[in-house]
């Protein structure tokens, strides 16, 4: 019954015959003539329960135990039942244990001779003994495997060995088979030739198998027959086995009962292809109903059932037989199929190779067919005339192929292919003599293009239109070989390089002659200013002109008759002049755009721009700031007089006015700006250039007007009204501002601030540094001068700048309005002194004894303090004094103030005095009701008495 | 290097009176730079510059720009008599500042003793005629009185600012030029006598 494992879908089976018994597969399809065959005949898959080994299990063992048991400490086993023959003949019986092994092996553990098994035992659905050397307990995972191995085991033992295993807890069926094991078939057959007989033995064996195999199933309905078995010896004396077999005898016992299946399928109308199942069908039905007639016919004769299990014992020897050989050829078959699988496998193998080698063959063709260019190519390239269009495009066209060829990627292997390397061989040489063909041609073109534009009439400045033609032409001329030149730059760079050098070398001149010409036209263009209108915004100029006149009120009169002109306006303008500063954007304005187009001639023409092929990100970064350095290098040399002469420009331009510089410089940073933005590196580093040549020249500029500020003589000897600086700065920063109109997000804007406050700082220093040591208020001829000047400086300078708006001097601005305050308030506390000396000297006295903690009413204890002395101190002071002291006072303060603009700040200062004498009185009355508050002493003049006298003397003036 | 100086253009000298905050140094800095101070700053007087053109003749505005809170009026005199044409403000919010220009006006008749003096009466901060106190008519009925001319300003919104410093100077010019006349003909009345 092992056959209901179909050997084609058990692939388990046929991994143990492949891992163990495959050398029986080497010769299929003759097993008899190997030397020792080893056959499997069944094998069954147990888990072996290693903790119980020792134990002998017991029937009644509760049936989940071993279970755990088996969970716990299992090995799954694999138990094969061989058969080892040789020439056709049993040598060996086996029984072996085997392990399988991760990789779809098995090995054999253990191996013992199927005669040396003396018990076996079955003890559950699942669970069996077998008792060897010691008893081994295995587990099955399903009741049917148990009982197919089993079954198949037993068989085995009865067809192959002298001695039977005792059996324990069989049904009587099997063990009744074990002890008539092989019954003879042939009589059987022989005998009862009807087909009756036939029918009737294969049924009953069918169902002598059937009932074997459910007594199997069904453990626990055992009954006692389970009596040891007779020793092997005693197997010849039993009574219903008939002969002793010798193996020849089981051999042709086998062949017939081969050739008695035959025809017995034959009755069953089972062809080969027949359907098994319908032919399994029918012999059940078959089956069931023999069983009835059997049982009915051996309950009804008793005395015939002899003769019938003697038919049923043929029958099931000769089943067995049968089986045998069907497991036998199955294996045949099974190693059959595995040979001829491998050689279908080699033969597809073949088929590949053959294809594969026909497609290659057919690449071969195609590669040298495509690398193979017509002989007319190589004339084109070398004939064909570069000055027309059409014969151009016919060079690009061949050279465009030839490239494509030279670029096939081949690989390595392909390269070194005598063929294809002979080919690109040729190629390259061809390449190389035409790039040198357009290297000569491009040289003399560079020449001639440049020539013609030299000796162009048309060109040049002329007096009307300054400025420089554009190099149209020779870009128009050139830009047909564009193509020719990439393909030259991919082909041959260091070619490319050569042809680029040539290129600059022939126009550097050009450029050369042409700029120096404009530039030096441009000269004449410029207007001049007389020194003596700089002088007005300029400190430098102005300071060293003061320095050779005596310093008179005229001197300043001069200065601001001037400043009702805008400071930068020139003398001379119009006419077609221009100031320097204007002269010199245009300049830039003329010059730059033929920078801008030359690099983005160069660019384009070279190919010298960034690339976006899909080079590797960073390769692609490399190359592009080698092509970058490239570029600047060339621009370099073309325009490397550029720099200079517009440095020299520059100079020129601020011979005469240095203020010009700043015009230069916004104008330059306006242009920096606007190239950068458009990627004309060049142009912005040649600006930059000039920049800072012209920031240099501010630099100096800034640091001559900080040095005449600086030595400009501001004494307090003199009253000299506003300083020459001071009022220079106003104009300073006006004409400043002027160039300054489009600086506003430039950086020359923060560079101007810088410089503004050096010098507001530098001329604050100055004026301050008189007053430095005259805050004392005492009536000093200097240091009244000193409040005068800084009053009157620090003023001018707070109304002139608020009224022009400058943020960036917002903080001087209000530096110079509390420094005006604070002077103010000196001037007038020491102005006040001369009319009230002797009052203000007693009352401060009095105050300065009270500021000691000394009480009010202890203060005319003092002996200089006492009524007598205010008394007589008061008397010294009466109406008349006062009235006199304030009309002199008002005329100092008026000859302090009235020669300065107009004698502007007189009515405030006099105000500022009016105050302060009308507070001192005030003071004073204070400290006498303090002080003397029974005294009864008041004043000599009252508040009204110096209203009336302020009141006459505004009327008098 | 003998130039024509400075003094030769025309100068004319604007005083400010009004009381405090009624934005006359709010006016001034607006006329002279264009720009509106939103603090309020009472402390000082201050005298201003500015060269202008008027009716296309160059000449220079001198404006003194007073305190007008001090405690003794009198200390005043002395800024009035370098006046040459007066802008009395007040604030049309103010009532009390209206009443003011009253002591203010009397003051500069007394100083100068001269009621032809160039002045205007200035109502200013128009911009907030909401909260007005003053009206325009009371104000015009006064200045009818004075014989002189009324405006109505906002130093905020720099309405009416130039205008009245412009008519105002227009007045001292057109003064000036008539008793430069009369000058020039008692002259030659002399030298005819001679
Ligand atoms: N809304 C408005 N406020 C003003 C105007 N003029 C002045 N002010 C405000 O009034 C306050 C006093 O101004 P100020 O000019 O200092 O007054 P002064 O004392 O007369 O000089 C300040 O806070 C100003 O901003 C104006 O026309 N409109
Ligand atoms: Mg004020």
């Amino acid at each position: 019954m092992a056959e209901n494992r179909q050997p084609s879908l058990d692939p388990e089976r046929q991994l143990i015959i492949n891992s163990l018994f495959s050398d029986g597969i080497e010769d299929p399809v003759s097993p008899t003539h190997s030397s020792g065959t080893e056959t499997l005949i069944t094998y069954c898959k147990v888990s072996e329960d290693t903790g119980g080994g020792g134990n002998s299990p017991t029937a009644d063992r509760p049936f989940g135990i071993g279970k755990m048991n088996s969970r716990i400490d299992v090995k799954i086993r694999y138990l094969l039942v061989t058969i080892l023959s040789k020439n056709g003949k049993v040598q060996k019986v086996q029984l072996h244990k085997a392990k399988k092994n991760p990789n779809d092996t098995f090995s054999i553990g253990r191996t013992w001779q199927l005669e040396q098994v003396r018990k076996v035992e079955s003890v559950d659905n699942v669970t069996f003994v077998i008792t060897i050397s010691k008893p081994y307990c295995w587990s099955t995972d399903t009741q049917g495997e148990k009982n197919v191995f089993l079954n198949q085991l037993l068989k085995t033992f009865r067809k192959h060995t002298k001695k039977f295993p005792k059996l324990i807890n069989f049904d009587t069926e099997t063990l009744a088979e074990m002890k008539s094991p092989s019954t003879p078939t042939k009589p059987v057959i022989q005998n009862d030739t009807d087909s009756y007989n036939v029918v009737f033995s294969l049924q009953e064996r069918l169902a002598n198998a059937n009932k074997s195999s459910s007594s199997l199933r069904s453990l626990n309905q055992k009954n006692g027959r389970s009596t040891p078995n007779l020793p092997s010896g005693a197997q010849g004396s039993d009574t219903n086995s008939i002969h002793h077999h010798t193996e020849d005898d089981e051999l042709k016992e086998e062949e017939l009962s081969l050739i008695n299946v035959g025809e017995l399928l034959n009755d069953f109308d089972w062809k080969g292809s027949g359907n098994a199942a319908a032919l399994e069908e029918r012999l059940l039905n078959e089956l069931a109903a023999l069983e009835a007639a059997n049982i009915h016919a051996m309950v009804e004769s008793d005395d015939r059932i002899h003769s019938v299990i003697e038919q049923i014992d043929n029958a099931i020897a000769e089943l067995d037989n049968m089986d045998q050989w069907l497991s036998l050829y199955t294996a045949e078959l099974n190693s059959m199929g595995d040979d001829i699988h491998h050689i279908e496998s080699q033969n597809r193998g073949l088929q590949v190779q053959t294809a594969n080698q026909k497609a290659l063959l057919s690449e071969l063709d195609r590669l040298i067919q495509s690398i193979t260019l017509p002989e007319q190519v190589i004339q084109i390239l070398f004939k064909e005339s570069m000055d027309t269009i059409q014969g151009i495009q016919n060079i690009e066209h061949v050279a465009a192929q030839i490239k494509r060829v030279l670029e096939t990627p081949f690989d390595e292997s392909t390269r070194q292919m005598m063929a294809i390397k002979e080919k690109l061989e040729t190629y390259h040489f061809h390449c190389k003599n035409f790039c040198s063909r357009f290297y000569e041609y491009m040289r003399m073109m560079f020449q001639f293009q440049a020539e013609t534009l030299i000796s162009d009439k048309s060109r040049g400045p002329r007096h009307n239109s300054l400025t420089i033609q554009d190099h149209e032409s020779i870009v128009e001329n050139l830009s047909k070989y564009r193509g020719l030149s990439l393909w030259m730059k991919e082909m041959d760079p260091k070619r490319h390089l050569e042809i680029q050098s040539l290129y600059v070398i022939s126009k550097e001149p050009i450029y050369k002659k042409e700029t120096k010409e404009y530039l030096s036209q441009m000269r004449y263009l410029l207007s001049k200013r007389e020194l003596a209108e700089e002088a007005t915004y300029v400190f430098s100029a102005a300071l060293n002109q003061s320095g050779r006149t005596t310093l008179t009120y005229g001197y300043g009169n001069w200065l601001t008759s001037e400043s009702t002109k805008p400071p930068w306006e020139f003398k001379d303008g119009g006419g077609g002049k221009l100031p320097p500063e204007e002269a010199f954007d245009q300049c830039l304005q003329t010059i730059i755009p033929l920078v801008a187009n030359e690099q983005n001639f160069i660019l384009d023409f070279f190919h010298l721009g960034k690339k976006n092929a899909e080079i590797k990100k960073e390769d692609r970064n490399i190359e592009d700031i080698r092509m970058q350095k490239k570029l600047i290098e060339h621009m370099e040399k073309l325009f490397s007089i550029l720099p200079e002469e517009l440095s020299s420009f520059a100079d020129y331009g601020c011979k005469h006015d240095n203020i010009q510089v700043i015009g230069m410089i916004v104008s330059l940073e306006k242009y920096m700006h606007a190239n950068e933005k458009i990627g004309q590196d060049y142009v912005v580093t040649m600006l930059q250039q000039v920049r800072l040549h012209c920031l240099g020249k501010f630099e100096v500029f800034i640091n001559d007007q900080l040095k005449a500020i600086e030595e400009t003589k501001v004494t307090s000897k003199k009253r000299k009204g506003i300083v020459v600086f001071m009022r220079i700065f106003p104009r300073f920063v006006e004409r400043i501002e002027h160039s300054m109109a489009e600086a506003e997000k430039l950086e020359m804007r923060s560079i101007v601030n810088r410089a503004y406050e050096r010098i507001v700082k530098t001329m604050f220093e100055c004026v301050e540094a008189i007053a430095k040591d005259a805050d004392s208020p005492v009536d000093d001829k200097e240091q009244l001068n000193a409040h005068i000047m800084t009053l009157e400086n620090m003023h001018y300078f707070y109304s002139e700048i608020r009224s022009r708006r400058i943020n960036i001097l917002e903080p001087f601005m209000r530096y110079a309005k509390s420094s005006y305050d604070k002077h103010m308030e000196a001037y007038a506390k020491a102005m006040v002194r001369r009319p009230f000396g002797k009052l203000l000297e007693f009352f401060e006295g009095i105050e300065s004894l009270l500021r000691t903690n000394t009480a009010p009413e202890e203060v005319g204890f003092r002996i200089q303090f006492n009524k007598a002395a205010l008394k007589k101190v008061i008397s010294q002071y009466p109406g008349k004094e006062i009235k006199k002291g304030l009309d002199s006072l008002y005329k100092r303060v008026e000859k302090h103030f009235k020669e300065e603009e107009g004698g502007r700040l007189l009515q405030v200062v006099w105000h500022a005095i009016e105050e302060e004498v009308i507070h001192n009185h005030e003071r004073f009355t204070l400290t006498i009701n303090r002080c003397y508050p029974d005294a009864n002493i008041t004043l000599e003049f009252s508040m009204d008495d110096l209203l009336n006298y302020f009141s006459e003397i505004a009327k008098s003036h | 290097m003998v130039k024509k100086a400075k003094q030769d253009l025309p100068l004319h000298k604007v005083i400010m009176v009004g009381s405090g905050g009624v934005g006359k140094s709010a006016l001034t800095l607006q006329y002279m730079y264009g720009d509106f101070v939103e603090e309020y700053d009472p402390t000082k007087a201050d005298s201003y510059r500015k060269k202008v053109s008027l009716d296309g003749q160059e000449c220079q505005i001198d404006i003194l720009d007073t305190a007008g809170q001090e405690e003794y009026a009198a200390i005043r005199d002395n800024y009035y008599r370098s006046g040459e044409g007066f802008l009395c403000v007040f604030s049309i919010c103010e009532y009390e500042s209206f009443v003011h220009t009253q002591d203010f006006r009397d003051q500069i008749s007394r100083v100068l003793d001269d009621d032809s003096i160039p002045f205007i009466l200035v109502g200013n901060k128009a911009d907030l005629a909401k909260i007005r106190k003053v009206s325009e008519e009371e104000a015009k009925s006064r200045a009818r009185e004075w014989n002189c001319d009324y405006y109505e300003t906002s130093a905020k919104t720099r309405t009416n600012v130039d205008e009245v410093y412009t008519e105002l100077m227009r007045k001292i010019k057109s003064r000036k030029d008539s008793s430069k006349e009369r000058e020039n003909k008692v002259k030659r009345s002399r030298c005819v006598c001679l």
